[in-house]
């Protein structure tokens, strides 16, 4: 079946006023629960997965569908107003998204935020509809080398976010990292950095440092530092909708947002975290206002935004092509499949095309729901912050414990949640940046495992690591971020005798 | 702030110093990818001993640490310990009380903590929407299948 | 310390409960929701509820790390003679209760049946010049570093295949140079991309991609050949070498003889009824049911064997 019929078909049969319902339930609950740390679509869905019993496939994938793209949107949100991202690819939102909700623009960065999601998943939609057999090919194609030269260059990149000390910027890395290493090293099955404790056999749970970091850190912050008579600012000083210049500063990050996430979340070890990250990093570099990263620049939400949409829709890429889940959400959807005796593969779309359509046509409506459910909504979500202090703040820790005991049931977690907490207080105090934290815990596992393969496949050759012309390019890119800045810093230290300002 | 929080660099130096140690217990090298399951921590061990000596450098000359702003933060930057230990208090009291006690009155407890840290004084009221917006949180998950435990584990219910 | 008198007073007032009257099942699954474990912990009771087996309802715990170790030993610490508590496990705890030298056995808990298993199936690229089980012997005899195999985790099910088929051909396990992989999804396309020589994983994982084309099936990992695939067991090829990924229930530790009883008769008519064969089928499980002493004797049997071969490939102590 071409892609036009099909789509076409599709249409028909998730433009049913009961599969609209459906799609509207699922943004709704995607949105919802995304907006709580530590719960992310795959927990959202395996929670729903019993009401597969009740519902036709259609209609159950159609919710779905509206829950995988909503809870990415959700996530959004949190980052933005309270600093508290609720899931690894929002946190990039978070850095420049709070900033300007605490310049009262918080509804623009929503906005943007919302209309980026919007751009990413349909263009993603639409790669998903017409370029998914080649797109799902790059899964073939990258070696063990090539991950773990996109992961240096990620890496290498992310140096930016370090902020005022790269000393500082690199503790907090090497934080990350250190973290990183507890748990049963996968290659050899031996533990590391585990201290005897069971839980931390599978190592720190992500999501935990992140709330952590993120949530508890600035609950001790704020309080500690927290005056009866503080000016008052009014989270709407800056409109409820994005200006023109906002529109205009947008829409390329959008884009190039979008050309980071779908192809990397098609890749099975791809993930969301590294198209924030490198979408980030991109806008910081490019942008004209390169003055205004760090306090609130519009493309540093814009980008990362819509990265993190891309890849959700990438994910669906391997799924629905060859029938392998790449992510945890995939796995999830992919047991939902199963639960239906549909048998996911190569074979999917010829024996049950009608459902695949169904499926891909509510991916299209899905995203117009999130972006009309969710613009208004974006001024309303901004007056979560005249909430009275004492009683948001407690709010934050509420959810953040239901995301931490809700999934693990670990009282190992909740002792990281507090010991991890603390770190970030301490790390606000003395002005260490929060990101190299979690960017080392999330790329450096990552990274080791991908090196080690490739080594041993090669069986140590270490030239292997540039043997692809990918991973030759990737690697080389890499380099130069790290040497060209440092010879014009260089360049510019020779010329001017005192050191190159950096932002504070 | 002339400051010099000598104890940061110490506690970085340190915890790479634990990291090498537990390192060290591990091989090295491994017979294919030569890279063992040591290595890599040995690397970042020894990264944060050298950046904790960094870091004790820099402290020595001076180094001004500014704090981070966040929103509703005093200008001043005047430290409340009271309120700081009630905020830490808080998020120590799922430790104590979330497998005995469960979620709802732990929640409510990590509630009235942490409208107090912020200087809310009306008691009565925080202790009843602390224990309303546990039990409605806990309840509506629930629902939804998230795994939070019993309404008071310690009676079996 | 103060966990263990909760967990106590906690398992003292299920106890309590229990005997009172015919109440949910206290179901634990060692793995992730959406994961093996946890399919095998919430299907039977589905099934059983709809052939009206047992229909009191359960409650589900999720808790899944270190190959279901972790979920194991909760198990075990809160639930202590409870003839209403089970637990799914299978073979991969066998391994992780030996690798990450838990201190909770099997030994703790009361063995009630085996459901189900996956055979392993062992692949190559398409256009690999390895054809036949003997080939990739003789491959592996050459140069054992130069052929690199993917799998599942390290001292996993995969692992444990190839290590039986090196040690049968006379080579040392611990020189295998095996990749472990977090998924099916990543181990294929590796294997399908070329990057690894031979990789194992499970028929349902690896048919679709072989009937692709996209990777070549040369061996099954059962006593017989596999409907549908067109190759080989190993031990038709000349390996003594037979692993399945079974799957099956434990009760709590301490059962009473009569709580034994009752859940073998339940999972008995549950294995006879509709409900369980469509189950099967829509999962695409084989049916390996065992129950009572045939399946603690084979429970015993493949500790020995999995304890050996593991530490034949270095991994065990």
């Amino acid at each position: 079946m071409d892609p036009i019929a099909g789509l076409m078909q599709g249409f028909s049969v998730a433009l049913q006023p009961m599969n609209l319902v459906w799609a509207f339930v699922g943004t709704l609950l995607g949105t919802a629960i995304g907006v709580l740390p530590g719960i992310g679509p795959a927990l959202t869905i395996a929670l729903l997965l019993p009401v597969t019993v009740y519902l036709d496939p259609t209609a159950a994938f159609i919710m779905f569908a509206g829950i995988f793209y909503g809870a990415m949107y959700g996530g959004s949100t949190t980052s933005i107003l309270l600093n508290t991202p609720g899931e690894s690819g929002a946190m990039m939102t978070a850095l420049e998204g709070n900033k300007m909700a605490r310049q009262g623009r918080g509804a623009a960065a929503l906005s943007t935020a919302a209309i980026g999601s919007f751009v990413a998943g349909t263009i993603g939609t639409l790669g998903l509809t017409f370029l998914a057999p080649p797109i799902a090919e790059l899964a073939f194609i990258f070696k063990p080398q090539d991950y773990f030269a996109l992961m240096l260059l990620a890496f290498l990149s992310v140096s930016v976010v370090m902020g005022t000390s790269k000393v500082r910027g690199f503790i907090a890395l090497f934080i990350g990292l250190s973290l990183g290493l507890v748990g049963i090293d996968k290659a050899t099955g031996q533990q590391r950095l585990v201290f005897g404790v069971p839980d931390l056999l599978d190592g720190v749970e992500m999501t935990v440092v992140l709330v952590s970091l993120f949530a508890i850190g600035e609950t001790l912050y704020v309080a500690s530092r927290f005056g009866l008579h503080v000016p008052q600012l009014n989270p709407l000083a800056g409109g409820i909708w994005m200006t023109k210049e906002d529109w205009k500063r947008s829409w390329k990050p959008w884009l190039r947002g979008t050309a980071f996430g779908f192809p990397i979340g098609a890749l099975p070890a791809g993930g969301s975290e590294i198209p924030t990250f490198l979408s980030y990093v991109t806008e910081r570099k490019l942008t004209k206002y390169p003055e205004e990263f760090g306090h609130g620049a519009i493309e540093g939400v814009a980008g990362p935004e819509a990265a993190n949409n891309a890849s959700a829709a990438g994910v669906l890429v391997p799924l629905l092509t060859l029938g392998l889940p790449t992510s945890a959400t995939a796995a999830i959807m992919l047991a939902a499949f199963q639960n239906y005796g549909l048998q996911p593969g190569p074979m999917l779309f010829i024996n049950s095309g009608d459902l695949v359509w169904g499926l891909i046509a509510s991916l299209y409506i899905g995203n117009l729901m999130l972006l009309i459910l969710n613009l208004p909504l974006a001024g309303l979500w901004v007056r979560l912050l005249f909430i009275p202090r004492p009683y948001l703040y407690a709010g934050i820790l509420i959810f953040s414990l239901v995301g931490i005991w809700g999934v693990s049931n670990s009282w190992v977690d909740l002792a990281m949640m507090f010991a991890v907490g603390c770190l970030g207080y301490v790390m606000r105090v003395y002005d260490f940046p929060i990101a190299p934290v979690l960017i080392g815990l999330i790329l450096g596992p990552m990274a080791e495992v991908q090196l080690r393969r490739a080594l041993a496949i090669s069986q140590g050759d270490p030239t292997v690591l540039v043997s692809t012309p990918l991973s030759a390019v990737l690697m080389a890119a890499a380099v130069l971020i790290v040497a060209v800045p440092a010879a014009l810093h260089w360049h510019r230290t020779r010329k001017i005798t005192f050191p190159d300002g950096d932002e504070s | 702030m002339t400051e010099r929080p000598y104890w940061l660099a110490a506690g970085t130096a340190g915890w790479g110093a634990i990291v090498l140690w537990k390192a060290h217990e591990l091989p090295q090298f491994d017979q294919y990818a030569h890279i063992g399951p040591g290595l890599m921590p040995t690397a970042v061990g020894a990264g944060l001993v050298l950046l904790g000596l960094i870091l004790a450098l820099q402290i020595r000359r001076g180094v001004p640490f500014e704090e981070q702003g966040a929103e509703d933060v005093n200008d001043n930057h005047v430290v409340s310990h009271k309120a700081l230990t009630l905020a830490a208090a808080a998020c120590a009291l799922p430790l104590l009380t979330m497998k005995p006690l469960g979620f709802v009155v732990t929640c409510t407890g990590c509630f009235v903590l942490v409208a107090a840290a912020f200087k809310s004084r009306r008691w009565g009221l925080n202790l009843a929407l602390g224990a309303v917006v546990s039990l409605v949180t806990w309840w509506l998950f629930g629902k939804l299948g998230v795994q939070l435990g019993g309404l008071l584990p310690a009676l079996g219910v | 310390m103060i966990r263990t008198i909760f967990a106590a007073a906690a398992a003292v007032t299920l106890a309590g409960l229990s005997a009172a009257q015919a109440d949910p099942a206290v179901v634990m699954a060692p793995g992730g929701a959406g994961g093996g474990y946890d399919a095998t912990a919430r299907l039977p009771f589905e099934a059983m509820a709809a052939d009206g087996i047992f229909s009191d309802g359960a409650t589900f715990t999720n808790k899944g790390g270190a190959g279901g170790t972790i979920g194991l030993a909760e198990f075990v610490g809160a639930n202590q003679g409870n003839d209403n508590a089970v637990m799914s496990m299978g073979v991969i705890m066998v391994g992780g209760i030996l690798l990450n030298n838990s201190p909770v056995t099997l030994d703790d808990v009361t063995p009630l049946v085996r459901l189900t298993n996956d055979t392993g199936v062992v692949a190559v690229p398409p256009e690999s010049p390895i054809q036949t089980v003997d080939d990739l012997v003789a491959a592996m005899k050459a140069d054992l570093g130069a052929v690199a195999i993917g799998g599942g985790s390290a001292g996993g099910v995969d692992h444990i295949v190839m290590a039986l088929v090196a040690k049968e051909s006379g080579l040392d396990p611990s020189k295998l140079n095996y990749i472990p992989y977090d998924s099916g999804a990543e181990t294929v396309t590796a294997l399908g991309g070329g990057a690894l020589a031979v990789a194992v994983s499970g028929v349902s994982e690896f048919k679709p991609m072989a009937d692709a084309g996209r990777i070549r099936i040369i061996a099954v990992t059962s006593e017989g050949r596999v409907d549908g695939i067109d190759a080989p067991s190993l031990k038709e090829a000349g390996l003594n070498v037979v692993v399945g990924n079974w799957r099956g229930i434990v009760g709590a530790p301490g059962m009473s003889d009569e709580g034994r009883a009752m859940w073998l008769d339940r999972f008995s008519k549950m294995h006879e009824g509709p409900a369980w064969k469509d189950t099967l089928a829509k999962q695409g499980w084989e049916d390996a049911f065992l129950a009572g002493d045939d399946f603690v004797a084979f429970l015993g049997e493949e500790k020995t064997r999995i304890g050996a071969i593991l530490k034949d490939a270095g991994l065990v102590k």
